[in-house]
């Protein structure tokens, strides 16, 4: 029974009051929007920054390469080039030469005819005639030889330079068709109005075909 | 001839050795003429063959130098591009030139030299009776007309049998 003149020291007040107490001192209970901070583990941040270094490592090292063949690239561009400017002027060389053989051969032959026909006449005797005809056959043979190698060589390197030729055509191939096609309208013109002979035309008619053919080619 | 007394005698041995000298002389130099000139047309291939390189090769550079010319009138090289190439050609047709010019002198003395020998010692050697030489005259005549000798070859021939012929008649 609850002591009614001493309630401090009364055990069932004192429990009551302890109770009120310790419901006061209760934390109030609040439902807030809390934004979860996930504090990660220390290993686990390392190794993640560790990732992020070697992506920007990696996108580094593509730099570096793609700098590698840029320079390439230049290097070759330059070579080829250069190959392709050498060529060009060997070509011209080589076609002279073939000119001056060709000239040869065609005196050769005149003679070969010559000392023939001089032969039949009698204007020419045996030993003579012999020793002629063989010099004149052996020359024969001998620029005969050297025109077919030459044409070899012409024809090997035309088609090792012509894809190096196409890998530096490329970009500018569609550019160069209407300028090639603008300067054989030109040439066509030129030669209606008789301004050139007609091997001239025939021979830069045909080089610009080639090379308008060569660079829709490359163009598709 | 024994009969021969005095300064007969003396004038007929005399010239009798003379003229076998001339004799041995003449066989001496139709000897060395058809050697000489067997040797030439061997070796005139040699300088032909040069003449006729450097020729091609002055065909040649002039047909780049219009083929050039072309070009940068059609607008596929400018002008400046081909200015360095258009002197450098005519530099190599001028130079080229000149040495054919040189050898081309050389040549066409020797030739002549070569002919002056040939109309001496040709009759002796080539026996060709002269309506035979009237035939081949008219077959040469005949073969360039078909168009199978050059003007040059055609030219030469007929000169060598007109000279036959005329030695031939004499």
């Amino acid at each position: 029974m609850p002591c009614l003149s001493n309630y401090a020291e009364c055990p069932i007040f004192s429990a009551a009051s302890r109770a009120e107490i310790e419901e006061a001192e209760k934390p109030e209970l609040r439902i807030e929007e809390v934004t979860e901070v996930v504090e990660k583990p220390k290993i686990e941040k390392i190794e993640e920054e560790r990732e992020e270094k070697e992506l920007v490592d990696k996108f580094e090292e593509i730099l570096k390469e793609i700098d590698e063949i840029d320079s390439r690239w230049v290097a070759y561009e330059s070579s080829a080039n250069r190959l392709l400017k050498t060529w060009d002027n060997l070509r011209n060389e080589a076609l002279r030469a073939l000119a001056s053989i060709d000239s040869t051969l065609q005196t050769y032959t005149e003679e070969l005819k010559e000392i023939e026909f001089k032969h039949e006449m009698g204007l020419l005797d045996e030993e003579s005639f012999h020793d002629i005809k063989e010099k004149l056959e052996s020359g024969l043979r001998k620029y005969e030889d050297i025109r077919v190698r030459i044409i070899e060589y012409l024809d090997t390197i035309e088609d090792r330079v012509a894809q190096h030729y196409q890998r530096l055509k490329i970009t500018s191939a569609k550019p160069d068709i209407g300028k090639l096609k603008i300067s054989l309208m030109k040439l066509e013109e030129m030669y209606a109005q008789g301004k050139i002979d007609k091997n001239t035309y025939e021979k830069i008619k045909s080089e610009i075909e080639c090379e308008i053919k060569r660079l829709e080619k490359l163009a598709s | 001839m024994d009969r021969l007394l005095g300064e007969d005698r003396r004038i007929y041995e005399e010239y009798s050795v003379l003229f076998s000298r001339l004799d041995e002389l003449w066989e001496e130099y139709e000897r060395n003429s058809f050697d000489v000139l067997h040797r030439w047309e061997k070796d005139k291939v040699i300088l032909l063959e040069k003449i006729s390189k450097l020729s091609g090769l002055i065909k040649r550079l002039n047909e780049e130098i219009n083929e050039l010319k072309i070009k940068v009138d059609v607008g596929l090289i400018s002008e400046e591009e081909a200015e360095r190439s258009l002197e450098e050609l005519k530099n190599a047709v001028d130079e080229v030139s000149a040495k054919l010019e040189v050898l081309e002198r050389a040549y066409n003395e020797l030739v002549k030299r070569a002919e002056i020998h040939k109309k001496r010692v040709l009759p002796a050697k080539v026996k060709i009776p002269r309506d035979e030489l009237e035939r081949k005259l008219s077959e040469l005549e005949e073969r360039f007309a078909r168009g199978e000798i050059s003007e040059t070859m055609y030219r030469r021939l007929k000169s060598e049998l007109t000279e036959l012929l005329r030695l031939a008649s004499g």
